[in-house]
């Protein structure tokens, strides 16, 4: 049955709804998010100018899993999931801005 | 806080259980929304990064290393990487042995002009796929480790209300 869908697939990109070069996972050009003839879970989808964007449902589905282990509470499971997502992200954020500081600020005035 | 915390329990059933399916362990030991926590979340990373970086971000072959952390989701993650190579990739002649690579989108490219099965994923969404299922990996092994020692049973003790 696999075997068959991906056949399936190939033959599909055989054809002109994916044209050979048209993005190959890289092509910024090649027609959006989704590239032509993109199959979910087998082809990348096109987020190389955004890819920054997955961090926030990485860290959301990261805080599900670890506070569904972690929790002690679970009636306050969900909020607990909030806080600790919010967390995750305002310390990236602040590691960002550090890093920024300290690359465009701090070494250009030590130079 | 002065209460002293029972004694762990040893429970390998429910490890077992829970390489196999992520939540599956903590679902034997009645402990159904802590459960459906690890689940959601594990599954959701695991599938997250195939639809971000597609299959080709399970690649035992080629990521050795990252595949070693995305190992932690259990089965699944070996047999979607058995799918990709045997399903996806092509094998070819380099330096004197046959290798399984990502069939080029110029089937003139591929040997018996084999259309391509898949796009190759590079680049930062290669980088992001591989993550969030290296990161799957890692938590399912924390899940493991908690449901091997019953300590949700612990906190429920404690007065958490751990199970349904």
């Amino acid at each position: 049955m696999i075997g068959t869908w991906a056949s399936t697939v190939g033959a599909a990109y055989g054809t002109a709804a994916a044209p050979a070069g048209a993005g190959a996972g890289t092509g910024a050009a090649s027609g959006g998010l989704f590239p032509p003839g993109w199959t979910p879970f087998i082809d990348p989808l096109n987020l190389h100018d955004h890819w920054w964007l997955t961090i926030i449902p990485l860290i959301v589905l990261v805080s599900i899993a670890y506070k569904a282990i972690r929790t002690k509470d679970l009636s306050t499971y969900w909020k607990q999931v909030a806080v600790m997502s919010v967390q995750v992200f305002a310390g990236m954020i602040a590691l960002a801005v550090l890093t920024f500081l300290i690359v465009e600020v701090a070494i250009p005035v030590l130079e | 806080m002065n209460q002293q915390s029972p004694p762990q329990e040893f429970q390998p059933v429910a490890g077992v259980l829970a390489v196999i399916l992520p939540g599956l362990g903590h679902f034997y030991l009645g402990h159904i929304r802590r459960g459906l926590g690890v689940l959601g979340g594990v599954m959701g990373l695991f599938l997250g990064g195939m639809f971000i970086g597609g299959i080709d971000v399970i690649d035992r072959q080629e990521d050795k290393w990252w595949f070693v952390l995305q190992a932690g989701v259990g089965p699944i993650a070996f047999a979607v990487d058995a799918v990709h190579q045997k399903q996806f990739k092509i094998p070819d002649v380099q330096g004197g042995r046959v290798v399984r690579r990502t069939a080029s989108p110029d089937p003139s490219d591929n040997p018996g002009d084999q259309p391509a099965r898949n796009r190759k994923s590079l680049g930062r969404v290669n980088e992001v796929g591989s993550l969030y299922i290296a990161l799957a990996g890692m938590i399912n092994a924390i899940a493991v480790i908690d449901a091997l020692w019953n300590m949700p049973a612990r906190r429920r003790r404690e007065g958490d209300g751990g199970a349904l």
